[in-house]
């Protein structure tokens, strides 16, 4: 939703639009990273603290779409939380029992992945939310993780493996740049 | 873009439940734009004042802490491995601890939480009345093969520790390897899951105990006592300066009620030392001030 930027709206208003937008993707990005509901809440509402206090300089850049600028104020928020001394005490694993009943009941399968993907390092995790959950392209992936194409591509190779899974290729990924390096079907 | 992956469709479904409500929106809205005092957050003007208001209280009476069984054992077994290993604070802080005891015996277990495992090994730290023992798993290693070797040694000591939190690119081309090789377990804390079941949203689990988002009360310890007592915490246990944690950062501040009565006080403080970053974490009684728990990190988690 690149056009949730409307020219000539007043911050609180573009605020709640970009909330409105993004805000469930950010608050189940956080979730995913932090494995907390409580936490991740807390994350959401320090990334979209961060959003409206730096709104002014996001303006004057033409370098990313809002959507790629919020995910990477959210990865970097959830990272200073993990940093933080407190979440070695305090746990962070949250058993997938607790969460909101899903709209879609997932099956077995589908609840066993979606633990191992909780499982991963967190660059691994990443990456993969950016692409497969928030449909970032390589490029995007890259520039709101502030690192190269080749490194994105080599992270989620990396996850593949570790959770078992053979990338797929769609019609839809990029032709020019084809997941170099990835196992083939 | 449709990427029909199973992982895509995991994400999706599991997660379908998880969303900002139509109260939800309009508190953060309220939040973010000023409608409401914002948690945890410090003005610059505040954090002066407290800052002056430390320095004065410091410069007045110096704190006498207490430490509960639990930390004054880790602080033992931290300096039993800085004396046998020569693990230095910053190297400590790239380890979880574990502890457990026995009669009046105490073990504490030092496992990576930064490195592969297989590199870094665990160090155990047994303590009892007469002796405190420190071992490693790479005991049997030749000291020869890692001593002086660079990260290409199958064992990281001490000097390995230092050069792969100072070459972090180089260290986590490694790890990474070796964890495609051979994945671990992401949390070795993880509780039993039974404790979680039915857990409220501002409850949290620390320490083996299920505690609650509070505020403090006539009994307990305003922010700016326990926020002294941390730092006099973090100074005493981890050799930093006043002047190096009045340049950090409080990274997060939690008061908690505890289930069985009393409170708790936890800071996370960030203090740059030597262009690393040391999260520094310590948790008091929220009442007596007692430290119950402190610790570092060094290495980061991502």
């Amino acid at each position: 939703m690149k056009d949730a930027l409307v020219p000539g709206e007043d911050k609180e208003r573009r605020l709640e639009a970009w909330l409105l937008a993004y805000g469930d993707a950010v608050l189940r990005t956080c979730f995913v990273y932090l494995a907390d509901r409580a936490l991740a809440e807390d994350a959401l509402q320090d990334t979209f603290l961060k959003v409206w206090r730096h709104m002014d300089s996001f303006q004057g850049q033409n370098a990313s779409s809002p959507k790629t600028w919020i995910m990477r104020i959210a990865i970097n928020t959830c990272k200073d939380y993990r940093r933080s001394a407190w979440l070695r005490h305090v746990d962070m694993s949250q058993i997938i029992e607790e969460m909101p009943q899903a709209v879609r009941a997932p099956d077995e399968d589908s609840r066993a992945l979606f633990l191992d993907v909780m499982r991963l390092p967190a660059k691994l995790k990443q990456v993969i939310l950016l692409y497969y959950f928030h449909h970032m392209t390589l490029a995007e992936t890259a520039q709101a993780l502030h690192i190269s194409r080749q490194a994105v591509q080599y992270r989620l190779k990396k996850a593949y493996k570790l959770l078992g899974q053979l990338p797929e290729r769609s019609e839809e990924d990029e032709p020019e740049h084809p997941h170099p390096g990835l196992p083939e079907r | 873009m449709n990427r029909n992956t199973p992982i895509q469709d995991c994400l999706n479904d599991n997660l379908s439940g998880l969303y900002i409500t139509r109260q939800q929106h309009r508190q953060l809205m309220d939040n973010i734009t000023g409608g409401t005092k914002m948690k945890k957050k410090l003005t610059t003007s505040l954090a002066l004042a407290i800052i002056l208001t430390l320095l004065t209280m410091t410069a007045l009476a110096a704190l006498v802490l207490t430490r509960s069984p639990q930390a004054d054992i880790h602080n033992r077994a931290r300096a039993a491995l800085s004396e046998k290993y020569g693990l230095t604070p910053d190297s400590l802080g790239t380890f979880n601890l574990h502890d457990s005891q026995e009669g009046d015996s105490w073990t504490v277990l030092f496992t990576s939480a930064s490195f592969h495992p297989s590199l870094v090994g665990e160090y155990r730290v047994t303590l009892d009345k007469d002796q405190v023992i420190a071992t490693w798993s790479h005991d049997a290693a030749d000291k020869a093969v890692w001593e002086k070797a660079g990260l290409d040694s199958p064992v990281w000591g001490q000097p390995q520790i230092a050069q792969a939190l100072r070459s972090p690119d180089e260290a986590d081309r490694i790890n990474m390897a070796l964890y495609r090789e051979s994945p671990v377990p992401a949390n070795p804390n993880m509780p039993d899951p039974e404790v979680l079941k039915g857990r409220g949203e501002d409850e949290s689990y620390w320490n083996g105990e299920i505690v609650k988002a509070g505020t403090p009360g006539k009994d307990d310890l305003s922010r700016e006592q326990a926020l002294q007592i941390a730092h006099q915490a973090i100074m005493e246990d981890f050799g930093l300066s006043q002047a190096e944690l009045d340049a950090g950062q409080i990274i997060s501040e939690r008061f908690y009620l505890r289930e069985g009565g009393g409170s708790l006080w936890g800071f996370s403080i960030a203090v740059e030392k030597d262009g690393l970053l040391w999260d520094c974490g310590v948790t008091m009684d929220g009442q007596t001030g007692e430290i119950l728990l402190s610790n570092i990190i060094t290495g980061g988690n991502g």
